[in-house]
């Protein structure tokens, strides 16, 4: 596999976390249920995965990149795991509505799994070639078009969609356990 | 504060796709050192229910 290949595959990966930091603020309004603190941290966790696979989608692929990916989704799957403990005794309920069977945080904890394997196949590849390279796109990005540029650009905008509904939920404060109305329209 | 960690994120993003990757690092790990301490005091929460 070459190291366009292996850009294709982080721009993809790239895509896919968004479209799924995309549906939780879809999902946000569509069922009128508020992310609660550690879905809010698990929101955290998919957007910091992203930047990882974005250095990938910029600068080529470097081990680097892939240990922030694998450090964001590390956190990631702790948080969606500690949410999991939380409803896990029979009789508790889950937070918010299920979908396709499981919880948010369900489905938070399979994709960040989902990603540290995708993450472990990307480094079984790897080329000892592709360091060299690594050396000469360290500083000024290397030419960012097409699908690479717009996944990027899509991926911010979507970060920055959820910095502004954060803060219209919680404001500057500490979000509540149970949030039911945000902060700013309170 | 949640925001402020997702904004920490976005900025590091920037950073990225401007060029100043090693600022982008630093933002990045800034997030992830706030993350983590909010994950820890989230963590270490009583819990409301009945065993």
């Amino acid at each position: 596999m070459n190291r366009n290949t292996i850009v294709t595959l982080n721009t993809l990966g790239l895509l896919g976390i968004t479209s799924v930091l995309f549906m939780g603020v879809v999902l946000q309004f569509a069922l009128g249920e508020l992310p609660c603190p550690l879905c809010l941290l698990q929101r955290v966790g998919f957007a910091a995965v992203m930047f990882g696979f974005m250095l990938n989608v910029i600068y080529g692929p470097q081990q680097r990149h892939y240990g922030v990916i694998l450090m964001a989704a590390l956190f990631g799957a702790a948080v969606s795991l500690r949410q999991i403990s939380l409803h896990v005794i029979p009789g508790t309920p889950g937070y918010g509505s299920p979908i396709l069977g499981y919880h948010y945080y369900t489905w938070a904890f399979i994709i960040f799994a989902m990603t540290i394997s995708g993450v472990a196949v990307l480094l079984a590849m790897w080329n000892r070639a592709w360091e060299r390279d690594a050396l000469h796109t360290e500083s000024p990005p290397a030419r960012l078009a097409g699908i690479g540029k717009l996944a990027c650009l899509l991926a911010v905008a979507v970060v920055l969609l959820n910095v502004v509904l954060t803060f219209v939920e919680c404001g500057p404060f500490q979000c509540p356990d149970n949030p039911v109305d945000y902060w700013m329209f309170n | 504060m949640m925001s402020l960690i997702l904004l920490l994120v976005a900025l590091a993003m920037i950073g990225a796709m401007i060029g100043k990757k090693k600022l982008g690092y630093g933002f990045f790990a800034l997030s992830m050192i706030l993350g983590l301490f909010w994950f820890h005091h989230h963590a270490t929460d009583h819990l409301d229910i009945l065993l």
